[in-house]
C-alpha cells in the first residue's frame, strides 16, 4: 500500500493549497484534452488521450472532494479563487475569520505537474487503490 | 514578555532568492547544483545566486561563472529572468503586508517589518515568525529566515550572523544579551564593517566586536568622523530608524552605469555610450520631476590591476534634466580626464537635485521646445518599451540602448 496523497495530519493552509492545485489541476487535464484532440497527426490517438486525460481529470477531482471534504471537518471553506495578474489570489474562512492565500502562477504551474508526475508514478506502479 | 516600550522588528531574507525561484518554476532543478548567472560572452558571467546544493560545493555569489564551473563540474546555469524575481519580491511584500503595515523593502530579497503592534495576535514573536515562514514556503516555494530584535541593525545582524545558523530559520537578538552573543563574533560581522574597515581594525588591533564596544567613541569619531561613532552605535545595537516606506522618498542622486561587452578604446565609441547614459538618467530624472546641478562621470579602465580610469564631477552653471546640456557637459569632463586609455565601464550620475517645476528662461535657447520634445519621447517610451525610439548613435556598433531595453539592472529581464 502506498503512502497516502495527502498526510493525515497536514495543517489547514497546506490542505488548502493542495485543494486549489487539485482543482486546478482536474480542470487543466479536460482543457489540454481539448487540445490535444486538434493536434494533426498521423494516426488518430483520441481514445488514448481520452482515457489518459480524463483518468488524469478523475483522479484529481476526487482527490479535490475530499480535500474539500477534510477542510469542512476542520472549520475552513474556501469562499474565493481570483487571478491578479501573475498571482491567484485565495480566500477562505477559517473558524469564522476570514484569511487570504497569494499563489504565484509559476509555483501553481510547478506543482500541478508534480501532481502529474506523481499520478503517473502510482500508475506505473499499478496501485489503483490509492488513486 | 518583550518590554512594552521595546520595539520588534524582523528582518526576513529570503534563502537564495533568484536560485531559489528558478527551482520553484522548474521541478526538475529541484535536486541540481543551480547557479543564476549572467552571459559570460557579453561580460555580465558573475554568479548573482547559488543554491544551497551548489554552495555545498564551494560556490559563492559574485564569484566568475568559470570559477564556479570548476567547483563544480555538474552546474545548471540558469539564465536570470529579473521580471519574475522582482514580480515574487512583490508578492512577498503583499504576504508581509497581511501581518503589518509598517512594511520596509530593504533589498529584493530582504524586508524590514515592524509587529510591535500585531505580534499579540500570534503569542509571540517567534511564533509569528514561524507562522510568516510557513505561509511565504507554501504561497511562493521560498525559505526565508527571520531576524528579530527590537531595531532594524540589531534584526538585520541577528538574520545574518544567527538565523541563517539555525534550522529554525529563526533568531531572537536581545540588546541586554549582546555581550554573549554579538560581541563574541569577529569584528567583520558587525553590520557596515567590510574588508576595508576590518584592515583597518586590525591595525588598531581590534579583532572583536566587544572590542569596539568597549572603545570610546571619540577615538572612533578621530578617526571615521560621524561613520566612527555610527559604528559604535551598531556595536550597542543602537537604532532608532523607523521601519517606514518613506526611507526612500528623498532621493539624492540619480545614475546609472553600464559594464561594456568589450574594451571602447576611441573617444568616439565611448561618447555614443555616453550620450545613452545621459538619455538613461535624464529619463529618471523627468520621470520623478527632479533636475539636477552636479554631473559626475566615472570610467573604469580595462587593465584592473592598474586601476586606471577616472571620477569626476562639475557643477552645471543651471539646473536641468535636459539630455542635450548634460551630454555637452559630460563629454567636457570626460575629454579633460581621460587619458586615452581603454575602457572597461562607464557611468553617470546627476545629484543636488530640486523639483523641476521652476525653470530658469534662456534668451538663446528655446528651453520649453527642448522640454516638449524630451516628454513626447518619454511617453512614446513608456507605451511602447524603452528601445521604440532611439537616437540614430544607438545603431552605430558600440551602441548598447538595444540591448539595455531588453535588461532590468544589467541582467535580462
Amino acid at each position: 500500500m502506498m503512502e497516502p496523497i495527502v498526510p493525515e495530519e497536514e495543517g489547514e493552509q497546506e490542505l488548502v493549497r493542495l485543494y486549489i492545485l487539485f482543482g486546478l489541476l482536474f480542470r487543466v487535464a479536460m482543457v489540454d484534452l481539448g487540445r490535444a484532440r486538434i493536434v494533426q497527426l498521423k494516426l488518430s490517438y483520441d481514445e488514448v488521450f481520452d482515457w489518459i486525460f480524463q483518468d488524469l481529470s478523475r483522479w484529481a477531482e476526487r482527490q479535490h472532494h475530499q480535500l474539500r471534504r477534510r477542510l469542512r471537518q476542520s472549520g475552513c471553506a474556501v469562499v474565493s479563487t481570483q487571478r491578479q495578474g501573475h498571482m491567484y489570489v485565495v480566500q477562505y474562512r477559517q473558524r469564522g475569520y476570514l484569511r487570504e492565500a497569494m499563489y504565484s502562477i509559476e509555483v501553481l504551474r510547478a506543482e500541478c505537474q508534480q501532481l502529474v508526475g506523481l499520478w503517473m508514478k502510482h500508475y506505473q506502479q499499478g496501485d489503483r487503490t490509492s488513486l | 514578555m518583550p518590554n512594552a516600550n521595546k520595539r520588534i522588528v524582523f528582518l526576513i531574507d529570503m534563502q537564495s532568492f533568484y536560485a531559489s525561484v528558478e527551482k520553484v518554476a522548474d521541478p526538475a532543478l529541484r535536486n541540481q547544483p543551480i547557479v543564476v548567472a549572467g552571459d559570460p560572452e557579453r561580460r555580465s558571467g558573475v554568479i548573482l545566486a547559488a543554491c544551497p546544493i551548489a554552495k555545498s560545493f564551494g560556490v559563492v555569489t559574485a564569484e566568475a561563472l568559470w570559477q564556479a564551473q570548476q567547483k563544480c563540474r555538474h552546474l545548471v546555469v540558469v539564465r536570470p529572468r529579473m521580471e519574475m524575481y522582482i514580480r515574487i519580491s512583490l508578492q512577498i511584500t503583499k504576504i508581509f503586508e497581511a501581518y503589518t503595515d509598517k512594511v520596509e523593502p530593504y533589498s529584493i530579497d530582504e524586508q524590514f517589518l515592524d509587529v510591535t503592534g500585531s505580534v499579540h495576535l500570534f503569542g509571540d514573536p517567534i511564533k509569528m515568525a514561524a507562522h510568516i515562514r510557513q505561509r511565504v514556503l507554501l504561497e511562493t516555494g521560498i525559505n526565508c529566515r527571520v531576524g528579530i530584535s527590537e531595531n532594524k541593525v540589531l534584526a538585520k545582524m541577528a538574520c545574518d550572523n544567527f538565523a541563517k545558523k539555525q534550522e529554525s530559520g529563526i533568531f531572537w537578538l536581545k540588546r541586554e544579551e549582546l555581550a554573549d552573543t554579538l560581541w563574541k563574533l569577529p569584528i567583520e560581522k558587525l553590520f557596515g564593517v567590510g574588508s576595508r574597515m576590518k584592515r583597518h581594525f586590525h591595525r588598531m588591533g581590534i579583532y572583536q566586536i566587544k572590542q569596539l564596544a568597549d572603545l570610546r567613541t571619540t577615538v572612533l569619531t578621530r578617526h571615521w568622523g560621524v561613520n566612527g561613532e555610527v559604528l559604535w552605535r551598531t556595536a550597542h545595537g543602537i537604532d532608532d530608524s523607523p521601519v517606514s516606506m518613506n526611507v526612500y522618498e528623498t532621493q539624492k542622486g540619480i545614475g546609472h552605469h553600464m559594464t561594456l561587452p568589450r574594451d571602447y578604446h576611441t573617444a568616439a565609441e565611448i561618447k555614443v555610450v555616453l550620450l545613452e547614459l545621459c538619455e538613461e538618467v535624464c529619463r529618471r530624472a523627468r520621470s520623478k520631476e527632479r533636475m539636477g546641478a552636479v554631473l559626475s562621470v566615472g570610467c573604469r579602465g580595462a587593465d584592473l590591476a592598474a586601476g586606471t580610469g577616472f571620477g569626476r564631477q562639475m557643477k552645471l552653471t543651471e539646473y536641468t534634466n535636459d539630455v542635450m546640456t548634460l551630454y555637452e557637459a559630460a563629454c567636457r569632463l570626460f575629454d579633460r580626464h581621460w587619458q586615452e586609455t581603454p575602457v572597461r565601464s562607464i557611468g553617470v550620475n546627476l545629484g543636488e537635485l530640486v523639483p523641476d517645476n521652476v525653470v530658469q528662461l534662456n534668451l538663446f535657447t528655446d528651453n520649453q521646445k527642448r522640454r516638449s520634445l524630451a516628454h513626447a519621447m518619454d511617453d512614446i517610451r513608456e507605451r511602447y518599451g524603452p528601445d521604440a525610439i532611439l537616437r540614430a548613435t544607438s545603431l552605430l556598433h558600440a551602441g548598447q540602448a538595444k540591448e539595455r531595453a531588453r535588461k532590468i539592472g544589467g541582467h535580462y529581464k
